[in-house]
């Protein structure tokens, strides 16, 4: 059997211990996601079925994007009408076709079978004017807070809950000590604390395969991750190529290893003094510049069979840091600006590009702190690409990351997440290095 | 305030040599002097409890209370036990004379700060609360119920002192850093001797900079100056517990008295410092933000709901087991709605003071929370999906400026008139954003005259939501069937079908053609 062969047979059985999971009756079960892994195409196949089985499903996405993406592809694919229930501002959007049926009071909803969509937040709001629904499926789940989580109650008494657990956790601005040791920890992701609390028992399963990343990133990206994953594609699935220069560039041998291999570091010199603080330009130069040069050495990429022109929309371009965002903006000029998406690695969640520029989150200090060496941040921004990634840096992250010894700061028996982000930034680094991927810019940078 | 931005006012105050002011309204609601104390504690080194407290109605001589030996918890739990009668009348607890009320009978809210010199001292009502709320030595004693009354009342402030939006328990050097920016580090910012020293300022800048190293050597943290302790008082301490061990009293007496007035000049400068801090913020010539009222109203009802019912509960004959945890909340439920109090404690923050405080603004704008630009266009025509034309501004912004707001976000214009919309759509155009926002909140006045923007600047904020008592009031209805995940009740499901089916072939019959 050939490895995709063996992939799709481990795909398909975790599909069907979902599937007979559900039908069973399960209470609980929670599946773990690689990105790019067809999340929401879990999530169809058991609505679908169940909705078969004459069972009233709930949909909760995370943003009404998300929902609005999962009536789409749900009618697209399966014949079953739609309910896409919103809140009254949202009513109309009317794009989604005449299968799926808006509504947004709480009285309109179906009493039978049926599969209802909506976020999260809105279904917190659900005070039973019916029956419960007999499944609430939530999309993204590892980025619903626990305490979110307790609102959903009223909803229906099974679940499936099916997200990435290498996202951004749910976003906390204030002291969670209170709670660090506490059973129900309110801020913890709520698959995260149900797939090991007492008497949840949840069905857990592992999607084995990432359809997005190219073969020779999932090693890298895998770092992030406590379960294992592999590529759905093949090397001769993706690929980069670029036109000979004209004049040649000091940016050229970056552009030329990412024809080799599917991430790439290009480093700046770390002045004497540090990097700058927030907002870095010469770097937010050198990733503009890349992102120009591909453009202008007449770049095509090869996406699963499917040859395409690099032009800005087939780039993004990510930064931790907003001001950070805002210079690379700055610097892609007029023309580009509005073609590339630049933003942060919050908003990156859920989306991708064939290729990605992205600024390395410890590029900016030398001194990382806690927040600086989560992992779920780079995580993001090292798993949006189909075809490649360039990673630009100053070049004081092996360094940086080499000698920095961090203070273990968790509560008394619970894990560190610290001493374990360090570790994987050391190892996605490490991995670059090994491959002879890291390039060094020398300043000033030709724009 | 953005890092970048705070370095940026920190320049400018190192500059000047003198504190700048920051914000352009004070954003710290200052009780009246008949309704604010001051409370400090001094504690023995590698001790945990308090070896001398100070309680000071700002109004009235202190209350200074000490013992001979801060490692001796019978002598400390007697202390306590005065200290908690001071305290608990302060905060209205009906167990200690007070009205139990927050509001005066008749009159308007009153609200009653507690002002505490810096975060050290908030940790030790965080001690008093561990040790104290459930303390079980003589059951019964009055003595016991006054020290679980002040574990309690210890308690309901430290919580409160985390939540960003209340206004009942100051951190006086915190309240100082937020009316001024300081020419010190973080660590110096943390000193109330030397934020007030820099604050009574001084016509020679060289005599200045010699005042806040003098002032900064003193401690305003619990724990006391090593050379104080370890030269002065530490030697009384022996003599005091040899002298009562030999059942010398008078000369335990005398020793102990000496110790008391050591550690009472050290309460007394904390507490001292503490009301300075106070009036500073009370005589500052800025004006007081309008939106303070709303922070003073969540606190009044929070110490209702967190503090005074319980209260109310006890001295009516319940038990008093039923007081929060000082370590943590140990129902879901309670830790999910401690947990959303004070999660949207920022938000109400912002939401109370933002829109009055132009610093705030900027800051918020400087931060890429919102838009200020030039009205370039503005147009009449129905929005997508809805059926009323809408008037819409195109509002451009430099694209070097920082920008985080998506399509759909809700705005509101800083004069409140017209009173603001959503964004539409962003488009981007040479060197600048265009963002396109339909104006279709609703003004109570006239209509507004869109035109006359036109060519203007203008200022959008979104103002953040205030969902939290709507999540609290759905986290308080009868518990659903999904309780039994969220460790609220109800029983586990079981699975309750047999399927001895082919799943993925069903699945693909359903699929369309």
């Amino acid at each position: 059997m050939t490895r995709r062969g063996r992939l799709k047979a481990r795909i398909d059985d975790v599909r069907r211990k979902l599937l007979t999971a559900v039908v069973r009756g399960e209470p609980l079960v929670i599946v773990k996601a690689p990105p790019g892994s067809g999340k929401t195409r879990v999530i169809l196949e058991v609505a679908a079925l169940l909705r078969s089985k004459g069972k009233r499903i709930a949909i909760a996405g995370q943003t009404n994007s998300q929902v609005d993406d999962i009536c789409r592809r749900l009618t697209e694919q399966f014949e079953f009408p739609v309910v896409r229930f919103c809140s009254s501002g949202n009513r109309a959007r009317g794009d989604l076709g005449e299968q799926v049926t808006w509504i947004d009071q709480t009285k309109e909803l179906p009493t039978g079978a049926a599969i209802v969509a909506t976020t999260a937040a809105k279904w917190g709001w659900y005070g039973r004017p019916h029956a419960p629904f007999d499944y609430l499926l939530i999309d993204e789940a590892w980025q619903l807070a626990f305490a979110d989580f307790m609102l959903l109650d009223q909803v229906a008494p099974r679940m499936v809950m099916v997200g990435d657990p290498g996202q951004i956790a749910p976003v906390v601005s204030i002291d969670t000590a209170r709670w660090a040791t506490s059973d129900a920890p309110p801020h913890v992701a709520a698959p995260e604390l149900l797939l090991n609390a007492n008497g949840a028992d949840p069905v857990a399963l592992e999607l084995p395969a990432s359809y997005r990343l190219p073969h020779d990133s999932v090693r890298a990206v895998n770092e992030f991750y406590d379960f294992e994953f592999e590529s759905w594609a093949e090397p001769a699935d993706r690929g980069t190529e670029f036109g000979s220069p004209d004049n040649p560039s000091e940016l050229d041998p970056v552009l030329d290893a990412l024809s080799n291999r599917s991430i790439v570091a290009a480093t700046i010199p770390t002045p004497p003094e540090g990097p700058p603080l927030e907002e870095d330009r010469e770097l937010a130069q050198l990733a503009a510049s890349l992102v120009h040069r591909m453009v202008e050495r007449g770049g095509r990429l090869t996406v699963d069979g499917e040859e395409i022109e690099v032009n800005g929309r087939e780039i993004g371009m990510c930064a931790t840091h907003r001001r950070m965002n805002s210079r690379l903006v700055e610097s892609l000029g007029p023309d580009l600006s509005s073609q590339v998406l630049v933003d942060t690695a919050e908003r990156w969640q859920g989306l991708e590009r064939p290729l990605m520029v992205i600024v390395h989150p410890v590029s900016g200090t030398t001194d990382p702190t806690t927040f600086d060496l989560q992992t779920e941040r780079l995580c993001v921004m090292a798993s949006r690409h189909k075809v490649g990634l360039i990673v630009v840096s100053r070049d004081h992250v092996r360094a940086t990351l080499d000698e920095l010894l961090p203070v273990a700061e968790q509560h008394v028996g619970l894990p560190d997440i610290t001493g374990r982000g360090l570790g994987r930034q050391r190892a996605f680094w490490a991995d670059l290095e090994q491959s002879d991927a890291v390039l060094e810019i020398g300043l000033p940078i030709s724009s | 305030m953005s890092p970048a931005l705070d370095i940026v006012r920190r320049l400018e105050a190192y500059e000047r040599g003198v504190p700048q002011p920051r914000g352009a309204t004070i954003n710290t609601p200052v009780a009246s002097p008949e309704n604010l104390a001051a409370l400090a504690f001094v504690r023995m080194g590698g001790e945990a409890r308090p070896w001398a407290v100070g309680f000071q109605l700002e109004a009235a001589e202190p209350l200074i209370l000490s013992v001979p030996d801060g490692r001796q918890t019978e002598p400390i739990g007697e202390m306590l036990v005065e200290l908690a009668g001071a305290i608990c009348g302060f905060l209205g607890s009906p167990l200690f004379g007070g009205s139990g009320q927050v509001f005066s009978i008749g009159g308007p809210e009153v609200l009653r700060q507690v002002w505490l010199p810096n975060g050290a001292h908030l940790s030790m009502l965080h001690t008093i609360n561990l040790r104290y709320t459930f303390a079980r030595a003589d059951e019964g004693s009055t003595r016991t119920e006054a020290l679980r009354a002040l574990g309690r009342a210890c308690g309901y402030m430290f919580r409160e002192a985390g939540r960003a939006d209340e206004v009942s328990v100051i951190d006086a050097s915190q309240g100082l850093r937020e009316a001024f920016t300081f020419p010190v580090d973080d660590i110096r910012g943390q000193h109330l001797g030397l934020l007030t020293t820099y604050l009574r300022g001084s016509s020679d800048p060289s005599s200045l900079k010699k005042e806040v190293k003098i002032a900064e050597r003193q401690p305003i943290s619990p724990t006391l100056d090593p050379a104080l302790e370890r030269d002065e008082l530490a030697p009384l301490v022996d003599d005091y517990n040899s002298a009562h061990r030999e059942g010398d009293v008078a000369s335990s007496k005398k020793l102990g008295a000496a110790i008391g007035e050591v550690l009472a000049d050290e309460i007394a400068r904390r507490l001292s410092l503490t009301l300075e801090a106070a009036r500073i913020l009370r005589n500052d010539a800025r004006p007081v933000n309008p939106g303070v009222g709303d922070l003073v109203r969540g606190s009044l009802d929070t110490k209702r709901r967190e503090y005074l019912n319980l209260e109310q509960a006890i001295a009516g004959g319940e038990n008093a087991w039923g007081a929060p945890s000082a370590e943590t909340d140990r129902q879901a439920k309670s830790a999910a709605r401690r947990f959303i109090r004070m999660a949207g404690g920022e938000e109400a923050r912002t939401r109370a003071l933002l829109m009055n405080d132009r610093e705030m603004i900027d800051d918020a704008i400087a931060a890429g929370d919102g838009i200020r630009g030039t009205v370039v266009n503005i147009e009449r025509r129905i929005p997508q999906g809805k059926k009323r034309a809408a008037t819409f501004w195109v509002v451009e912004i430099p694209l070097s400026a920082p920008f985080r707001l998506k399509v759909d976000a809700e705005l509101r214009t800083i004069d409140e008139v017209p009173p603001g919309g959503y964004i539409e759509a962003i488009k981007f155009q040479g060197q600048a954003r265009l963002v396109s926002v339909c104006m279709n909140k609703r003004s109570s006045g006239t209509p507004p005259d869109h035109e006359s923007f036109r060519g203007k600047t203008v200022t959008l904020l979104p103002l953040p939501g205030m969902f939290v008592e709507s999540k609290l009031r759905n986290l308080g209805r009868e518990p659903g069937p999904g309780a039994w995940a969220t460790g609220n009740g109800g029983v586990r499901p079981t699975p309750d079908t047999s399927y001895d089916g082919d799943p993925l072939e069903e699945i693909e019959s359903l699929r369309k053609a």
